[in-house]
């Protein structure tokens, strides 16, 4: 029986997207039909940004990867919004569904594979 | 506290990504749309097109937008002059960019978050405060703020809504 995949959910307060965030999390994994074990952490100082490699809020690791690497030079700190951008060329505080979802099927058959 | 509806705006001169941007050089407009804004932040890179759209949808209609960058380009180097240029460049904005080094204008006008929008009308006085509309997906966007205000104002009318959440970033203070 495939394991649930697991989901570190890093978020700041400070930015509005966060709720947003975690509904379009559990939207895509319905998307994608993959069962989630969500860890939600909230970032509260620079120090732990570092500490996380967190380039803004909210961020989501995929099995203890990042499946939207940052452009380079992106600010490492507590107090920011991140920005996708997104495969409909947009840019926003959040992924589109679709790619969020494909991200997930992605992550899910690394791990799957990895326990095989 | 935000600025009031009905308030005085705060006058402003600030250098611009052309010239200088100036409230009192705007006397000759029916309306101002003071949008506190930024380069960094998701929520504008969302809205930017659309507030692109309304400064050239309004112009012909005496409407005049400023942008201003108030945050604080030490912890965020994409929001300094240079970096400003270059995005006003890179989008073809239409309306003036100004930098608020100082942050005494975003202090003035008690704003938050980029983007936060104020309508002035014709006598400067605060008639809208808030978002553009109600979404950052355009073709989720249910109601129009910004272009309903403006468009009540150049009517000699009080807008329909007056007041609506800012939705964005933080403005990052200087400490």
């Amino acid at each position: 029986m495939p394991e649930n995949l697991p989901v570190t959910y890093l978020f700041n307060e400070d930015c509005p997207s966060h709720e947003a965030g975690q509904e379009l999390l559990s939207a895509a994994a319905k998307a994608a039909g993959i069962s989630l074990d969500v860890t939600v952490v909230e970032v509260v100082d620079d120090d732990q940004a570092r500490e996380l490699n967190f380039h803004g809020s909210p961020t989501y690791i995929l099995a203890g990867e990042d499946p939207f690497p940052p452009p380079e030079g992106v600010a490492v700190m507590a107090q920011a919004c991140r920005v996708y951008a997104r495969s409909d060329s947009r840019m926003g505080p959040l992924p589109s569904l679709e790619d969020l979802a494909t991200a997930l099927t992605t992550a899910h058959t690394r791990t799957q594979g990895a326990t095989a | 506290m935000s600025l009031p509806i009905g308030a005085p705006a705060p006058t402003f001169s600030l250098p611009a990504v052309e010239g200088t941007a100036s409230l009192d050089q705007l006397t000759d407009k029916n309306a101002v749309v003071v949008a506190f804004s930024c380069n960094h932040c998701p929520y504008v890179m969302a809205w930017e097109g659309r507030m692109n759209d309304i400064a050239r949808d309004y112009a012909d209609k005496g409407v005049a937008m400023v942008a201003i960058n108030a945050n604080n380009e030490a912890t965020h180097p994409a929001d300094s002059y240079d970096k400003m240029v270059e995005r006003a460049n890179e989008k073809g904005f239409v309306f003036a960019y100004a930098r608020d080094e100082s942050q005494e204008v975003a202090k003035a006008y008690a704003a938050e978050r980029t983007p936060e929008f104020y309508v002035l009308d014709g006598d400067r006085k605060v008639a809208y405060h808030g978002s553009l509309d109600d979404n950052t997906e355009p073709e989720l966007a249910t109601t129009a703020f910004l272009r309903d205000a403006l468009d009540a104002v150049l009517e000699g009318k009080t807008p329909a809504t007056t007041e609506t959440a800012a939705v964005g970033c933080t403005i990052k203070w200087k400490k």
